[in-house]
This record gives C-alpha cells, structure tokens and sequence, in this order.
C-alpha cells in the first residue's frame, strides 16, 4: 500500500514535472494525404483503399518490397508512419529511442473476415499473420529501427486522456526520447482514416494533452 | 518442363504478391530464398499450400522442403516427378 502510493506520488511528479510536445501531423483520409493540416496528396475520391494506397506508396518513392505482402491495416500504417517520419535526420529524431502508441476500434477485423474466408478451402498463412492488429506496428518498427516502447489499443473511439497520460509515462519512465500516437483503422467494407503524431520532449505550439489529443483525433 | 517453370514463376509472383517483379527477372536456378528472390518462411508455407491447391501434392518430409524449394529448377522438377 505505502510503496503504490509512493509510486503514485513519484509518477505524478514525474507528470507534473516534464512536458511533453506535439510536432508534425499527419493524416490520411478520404483519398486524400494531410501533412500538419495541409493537403499533400490526393487521387480520385472514387478510387478504393488498396490503389489509392499504392499511389501513395509510389509517389513517396518508398521502394520496400515487403509493403505488397502487408495487409491492408498494415499498409495505411506504415505508410502514415513513413510520411510523419520523411526527412528523419531532418527533424532530428532518434528511432531507436522512439516508442509507438496506436488505437483503433476495429482491431484486425479487415484481416480477420479475409482469413475466416480463406479457412474453408486452405487456410492462407500469409493472411494469419495480419490477424493481430499490432503486427502494423511490427511493420513500422522493422522499417525503421525503432526499438523503444510500443502498444496497441482497441478503444471505441480515440480516448484522448488515456493516451495522453500513457505517452506521458513512456516518454518519462523509458529510455524513449520520442514517441508516435496514431489511429489506424479499416474497416472490412474498405473505408479508412489514419492519424499520426510525433511527441517530442522540444517545445512546440502544441503541448501533449487531453485537450490537445482531442483537436486532432476526435 | 520449361513451360511448367514460366507457369511456376509467374503463380509464385502472385501467390506472394511479388508486386515488383516480373517472370523474366527471375532464373530458373536462383536461389529462391536468402540472397536470391528473397523469400521468408511466411513464402514457404505459401508455395506449399500452393503445391497442395493448384498440383494437389502434399510434402510429405519437412526435412526435404529446403532442397525442393531451392529454385524453380528444382521445384519443377519436384512438381514433374510427383504429379499424378
């Protein structure tokens, strides 16, 4: 009892002590690509998920060859991961001392209908693999080297002070020095909507909050 | 024989969504993993539920996987042999 409190104390000082900041943004909706608010990229609004990805994937010139066997989960992340961290050594930021948080609603249910249909002829074991919804997060590390903290979250909508408080922790109690929030979701129908963040322990405009959290993913 | 490699060739780039590559970029005796395609485990299990939905032969020795996947050469040549 007297260590959790001591423990409490210790992480909300810790809280209260060290401020964390929101940098660059990206979204991916509507077949349309948003770096920090501003449209980047877009195709016709009648294109499905997998082409207008693919366009994406092309006009990025990410040349990954594993990004064709990731499903389509797996695809929308990495890709918004790849866009937020374009010019890496730019924006000075260390991947191996990064750390992922990522929510959605739907888990790996995209994945999960594909595979159920693939189990009454012969079960496809590249499709089983994308059956978990943090393989996306897999992906993104492999690319990148990242090596710090990651979780996967399945909330109903974005809990913006859940996450904010759980980055707060990573980035002060882990060797962390960076850390990316994202939603990533699709949904078996083909629809989508991806957001992703880079919390940096530099000042910014954008301090990391509930109410901050709040503005950009709900 | 050569007719059932380009077969192979061109089933394996869609079966593992070699979206880069085409049947002429890869020969017959490359290695089909490690330095040569580059295929990973997650493939293997791909080409033999390939074998068993489109040539209806199941391996029955894991051990001997490594030699019939070593090229399309050799899993033609496999193919050819247990072939109904």
């Amino acid at each position: 009892m007297y260590q959790g409190l001591e423990d409490a104390m210790q992480l909300h000082f810790l809280l209260n002590m060290t401020k964390f900041f929101i940098h660059k943004t990206v979204a991916i909706h509507n077949n349309s690509v948003f770096v920090d608010d501003e449209k980047v990229f877009d195709t016709d609004a009648e294109e499905p998920i997998g082409s207008f990805l693919k366009q994406v994937y092309k006009n990025y010139n990410v040349g990954y060859s594993k990004y064709f066997k990731m499903d389509r989960l797996s695809k929308l992340g990495f890709l918004s991961a790849e866009i937020l961290l374009n010019n890496t050594n730019q924006n000075n930021i260390e991947t191996e001392h990064t750390s992922i948080i990522l929510v959605n609603s739907a888990a790996s249910l995209d994945t999960d209908h594909k595979f159920q249909d693939t189990v009454n002829d012969i079960a496809s074991p590249a499709v089983f693999v994308y059956t978990l919804a943090n393989i996306v997060i897999g992906e993104i590390c492999i690319k990148h080297d990242i090596k710090g903290e990651t979780a996967f979250f399945v909330q109903e909508i974005f809990n913006s002070a859940f996450v904010s408080n759980y980055a707060n922790i990573v980035l002060s109690n882990s060797a962390a020095k960076n850390c990316i929030i994202g939603w990533i979701e699709v949904a078996p129908n083909g629809t989508y909507n991806s957001a992703m963040v880079m919390i940096k322990k530099e000042e910014s405009e954008l301090e990391l909050n509930e109410i901050n959290l709040n503005k950009i993913f709900n | 024989m050569e007719e059932l490699k380009e077969k192979l060739k061109a089933q394996l780039i869609e079966q593992l969504n070699l979206e880069d590559v085409e049947p002429s970029d890869i020969e017959s005796s490359e290695p089909l993993f490690g330095d040569g395609l580059g295929l990973d485990s997650i493939d293997a299990l791909e080409i033999i539920v390939l074998l068993e939905k489109e040539y209806s032969i199941k391996i029955e020795d894991p051990k001997k996987g490594k030699e019939i996947f070593a090229s399309i050469d050799t899993l033609a040549e496999f193919i050819t042999k247990n072939q109904n």
